[in-house]
């Protein structure tokens, strides 16, 4: 089904396309509320934002895919629901990035490596994937980021949207969105290399 | 000169192409001398490929069949 094609369904409350959608998107939208709103409040959030969307669905003008303004109607449902509630918006808080990064014991005084990249028993994506222990490793280490790199770990390599993208969704400046981006890469690079490393 | 770290630090962004001609050139001349980077460049490349290659966790069943009634419920009560 294309997109037109699904959001015309959408609005003629076909159920098969509610279900369709709802599988499809129901997780980004988790990872985006949880982000804002941290993950208490998330599942009001990603309610509240579902009724939004079938709301606004015949003002909906593909200006961007359907999951990119359905994120963004998210975002500004999470956004108001920590204003009514007083709450600042934190994401990409600095602290957060700084304290996250690469373990400095890594690395020497002089900037080398005091612990270089050891060889890995598999280099392939198809093999790491083949494996069902390191998948649930890479799993558990996502769950285990701090919400906004998960989020833009999530929107960016698995959902493979635009930096611009993600930056509007989140209200993150770029080089934040990065900076998540490449903590939350080096993470999972550091649980792979923990079970691969020879 | 760029350090190991500073390599490190930019990796994300030489792989997204975000980095600067001169920025670009900087870590290239690095990785030319540099075995151990050379071997992280390749892991961090494996590990980005490899992220593209999971699935998002689908919703539970009950979860879709919850969001879906809330859905159609809204939509009747609109009409």
């Amino acid at each position: 089904m294309d997109e037109q094609e699904l959001i015309t369904k959408l609005i003629a409350g076909d159920e098969t396309a509610f279900r369709e959608t709802v599988r499809a998107f129901h997780s980004s939208m988790t990872y985006v509320a949880r982000a804002i709103v941290g993950p208490g409040s998330a599942a009001d959030v990603v309610q509240d934002a579902w009724i939004s969307v079938i709301k606004s669905l015949p003002q909906f003008e593909s200006r961007s895919s359907l999951k990119t303004w359905v994120l963004s109607i998210v975002s500004n449902t999470a956004k108001s629901y920590l204003r009514k509630q007083g709450r600042m918006i934190a994401m990409g808080d600095a602290q957060d990035i700084e304290n996250v990064g690469l373990n400095h014991d890594r690395f020497l005084n002089d900037g080398h490596w005091a612990n270089p990249p050891r060889a890995w028993d598999m280099n392939t994506p198809e093999h790491l994937l083949g494996s069902e222990q390191l998948r649930e490793q890479i799993f558990k280490t996502i769950s285990e980021l701090p919400e906004n790199q998960r989020a833009v770990l999530m929107l960016y390599d698995l959902e493979q949207l635009s930096f611009d993208e993600i930056c509007n969704i989140l209200e993150i400046t770029d080089s934040n969105c990065r900076v998540l981006l490449h903590r939350a890469r080096t993470r999972v690079w550091q649980a792979i290399e923990h079970l691969q490393a020879r | 000169m760029l350090s190991c770290h500073d390599i490190h630090e930019m990796t994300s962004d030489y792989l997204e192409k975000r980095l600067s001609l001169k920025q670009r050139i900087n870590y290239r001349l690095h990785m030319f001398f540099c075995h151990d980077c050379q071997r992280f460049l390749a892991q961090f490349r494996t590990t980005i490929r490899t992220l593209r290659g999971l699935r998002l966790d689908e919703p539970s069943a009950q979860t879709v069949d919850a969001q879906v009634e809330a859905l159609l419920k809204q939509r009747r009560d609109q009409k």
